[in-house]
């Protein structure tokens, strides 16, 4: 008997938890387990690992950029604020001849540089997220291209004595095996945003200004400072990306970066986060961005070309948001127990009543009571359907009026 | 009760898109089966000239019976797309690969994992310059050097009366157009064009090796060239940068020059430097008008260049043969991969003119 109870609670539980936040990882098992069966050589070490390495930008900037739509904002720029900063810190050590450490201290600089600025137009000049990051993706992709001269800038290669902080992301030992080392900076990462999301005074205010910025702004949070605070972190992550890519990639390119933040938003609505603001996790943004990883990995493992990832997560991303508008339409219903539902929640707690004595008795006895349970599941079934049938009725004749 | 039907609803979705996949994939997936699978990475898949090479590639497969895909990113800028391409065809354990880097760089730690493993790595088209020694089996690419000195016997066998009746007063000149002279498949056309016309001048006409002068950007002029002369000029020029409008300028530059310093011919080493001379020509049609006389060669084809050689504005142009590349690169790959010595390959390249153009053998490998 405690044994359907717990069932009833785990069910609940799930219930609780949200379809949305349980659907996402089992999207991401389902997909990994498809692969695995139809890809070629799908369930190996090395893909695993080109999955992890393809995931380390768009992880670090959806990240970031989780924190700006929970403030109900949107940031654009991430991406080209990533590959500017990145190529401007290759061109630092490349031709001005910087020290490694220094070129990627100053990628780290000039990223939180375009987070502040963003910040500061949104918060203080009041620009609307949308517009403002708009245009710091334009001025950031031109700003690269000015500054690095249109050539790429290619990072120290493995061999090089300067190629030590692509161990940070992948570590291949002598014998040539490697270990994705990025994955770590990235779930340590992700557990810092999530201990400052859940557990500091920023990550409530954040939460509060996403739900509602006025109220927010009547309960005493200095709103100015802590929206600023959020693109200033997308801008900070977008740093760490710009590294991860100059490490998993060596050359980086100008003008490249647009559609990156696409890619960016599409990981964080996957994950869960409301566009609307207030909502949102970055485990849940994590997984969204593993989700497309798997896809971009697993497609070509079935001969299936680039662009089928764009368009299957393209389907992701639209299955994710109606799943976003059905929970919060959900959420926001407001239950008026009907009469027929009062009904047949009456007669299956009866039901249930006569289940849990069929346990106690003996053999004759049983019969009598599941021949009398068949009975009140049948009469439950039939008038349920008849106040069913009048409920509707009336309904209609009070749309007609 | 409910909101299990629609947790439901929600996973057959997911199954639906599952079940997608698969006919997606419908007819692309072959008999995965004990095939050999060679990994053919290119620069790039949407030109003409790589869907030759592609058209190759899957003939050498048929030919050996061997799988291959063939995946490119969709521009030669997009480093990252090529890099994650070569990640995911190494993750399907293929017994070889067939590359054309993009860049060098950005692969290293990938051949250096080839070279451990033992795959063998083909390069094709420009190949894998630089990489790590012994990851690259084998090239198959265009002996630049050799092509454009085909260029320069065309242009010889023309312009060879003229050259003979030049004088210390009355001095001919030739011009060669390169883009940079940075990329070393340039700097090998130029060096082959230079080369060929000095050897056939000093042996095949009546003038020796101390009538002829190169000139022009350093990177085009050795020591070995000979820079004495008076009668005949070898120019080789580059523009300012490799933008087209740059292009343009340093062929109307030499295009102004033509009546004073009595050139004889230009050749073009790549379809940049042809679409800068077709801009400062109005698409050739100036040539026979304003500068009757002036043979030019190009290289490569391209919708401009082929109108110009079909209404014989120039003499003609050079073309590389993608479909051998393409053919080549996974023969000597699958050679390797059986374990047969393999050396570069040269894919050749071919001269078309007006006459020859239509015909079967060239037609395929002019591309728009």
């Amino acid at each position: 008997m405690s044994y359907s109870n717990d069932n009833k609670t785990l069910f609940e539980n799930f219930r609780d938890i949200g379809l949305q936040k349980f659907l996402a990882p089992a999207a991401l098992v389902i997909l990994y387990i498809f692969f695995g069966l139809f890809g070629r050589n799908f369930f190996s070490y090395s893909t695993l690992i080109n999955i992890l390495d393809s995931s380390y930008y768009i992880g670090f900037i959806a990240i970031g950029v989780t924190f700006v739509i929970i403030t109900g904002g949107i940031d654009l720029s991430v991406g080209t604020v990533m590959m500017c900063a990145a190529i401007i810190g290759g061109t630092a050590y490349k031709s001005w001849g910087w020290p490694m450490w220094l070129s990627l201290i100053l990628i780290l600089i000039i990223a939180t540089a375009f987070g502040f600025f963003n910040g500061i137009m949104v918060s203080r000049l009041n620009l609307p997220p949308f517009i403002a990051t708009l245009g710091t993706m334009m001025i950031s992709m031109g700003v690269g291209s000015i500054v690095s001269n249109v050539r790429s800038a290619t990072f120290p290669t493995r061999s090089n004595a300067d190629g030590w902080f692509k161990s940070i992301f992948k570590h291949i030992n002598e014998d040539g095996a490697s270990f994705p080392t990025g994955a770590l900076v990235l779930l340590v990462v992700t557990l810092l945003a999530w201990l400052i999301l859940t557990r500091t005074k920023m990550g409530r205010y954040i939460f509060a200004i996403g739900s509602n910025k006025e109220a927010a702004r009547l309960s005493g949070v200095n709103v100015r400072k802590w929206e600023m605070m959020a693109y200033v972190v997308s801008g900070f992550l977008a740093g760490i990306g710009g590294i991860a890519f100059a490490a998993v990639y060596t050359t980086v390119m100008p003008a490249q970066g647009q559609g990156f933040e696409l890619y960016a938003i599409a990981g964080a609505v996957i994950g869960g986060t409301s566009l609307s603001g207030g909502v949102g996790s970055v485990f849940g943004t994590l997984i969204g961005v593993y989700i497309m990883s798997v896809l971009r990995t697993g497609l070509p493992s079935m001969d299936l070309q680039a662009h089928y990832q764009t368009f299957f997560t393209g389907v992701v991303v639209i299955g994710a948001v109606l799943l976003d508008i059905y929970r919060n339409k959900k959420a926001s219903q407001v239950k008026i127990p009907a009469k027929s539902d009062l009904y047949r929640s009456e007669m299956t707690e009866k039901i249930k009543s006569l289940k849990n004595s069929l346990q106690g008795a003996d053999s004759p006895e049983s019969e009598s009571i599941k021949a009398e349970i068949a009975a009140a599941r049948k009469e439950m079934n039939e008038v349920y359907k008849k106040l069913k049938e009048e409920e509707k009725k009336l309904k209609q004749g009070l749309a007609e009026d | 009760m409910k909101s299990l039907r629609n947790v439901s609803v929600l996973v057959l979705a997911l199954v639906m898109m599952a079940v997608a996949l698969p006919v997606f994939a419908g007819g692309q997936q072959g008999g995965a089966g004990d095939t050999p699978y060679i990994a053919v990475v290119s620069k790039g898949e949407q030109h003409d000239f790589w869907q030759q090479v592609k058209k190759g590639a899957n003939a050498a497969a048929d030919q050996y019976g061997v799988d291959i895909t063939f995946e490119g990113p969709a521009s030669e800028s997009d480093v990252q797309d090529q890099v994650e391409m070569l990640n995911n065809a190494m993750a399907k354990n293929p017994v070889a690969i067939a590359l054309a880097a993009l860049d060098t760089n950005s692969v290293m730690d990938q051949l250096s994992q080839t070279l451990s493993k033992g795959i063998p790595v083909i390069g094709f088209d420009s190949g894998v310059p630089n990489a790590p020694k012994g990851s690259i089996y084998a090239n198959a690419s265009t002996d630049n050097y050799n092509a454009a000195g085909l260029a320069a016997e065309k242009m010889f066998s023309v312009i060879k009366s003229d050259i003979e009746a030049a004088t210390a007063a009355n001095p001919v000149k030739i011009v060669v157009m390169n883009q940079d002279a940075a990329g070393e498949s340039l700097l090998s056309r130029g060096r082959g064009f230079r080369d060929t016309m000095v050897k056939l001048i000093a042996e095949k006409s009546s003038l020796s090796m101390n009538d002829i002068k190169v000139m022009g950007n350093p990177a085009y002029v050795d020591s070995s060239n000979p820079t004495g002369g008076n009668k005949v000029m070898i120019e080789m020029v580059v523009p300012a940068s490799a933008s087209a409008t740059d292009s343009a300028a340093a062929a109307t530059a030499v295009l102004n020059k033509v009546a004073d310093d009595s050139v004889l011919g230009i050749f073009c080493s790549n379809e940049a430097t042809v679409k800068g001379l077709l801009a400062a020509t109005n698409d050739g049609a100036d040539l026979p008008a304003k500068y009757a006389g002036l043979v030019v060669i190009g290289f490569d084809a391209g919708e401009g260049q082929k109108n110009a050689v079909r209404n014989q504005y120039f003499l003609g142009s050079i073309t590389q043969d993608p479909y051998q590349i393409g053919f080549k690169a996974v023969e000597l790959a699958f050679k390797a991969y059986k374990g047969e010595p393999v050396m570069d390959v040269d894919t050749g390249a071919k001269f078309y003119d007006k006459t020859n153009m239509d015909n079967d053998d060239i037609k395929g490998l002019l591309y728009d």
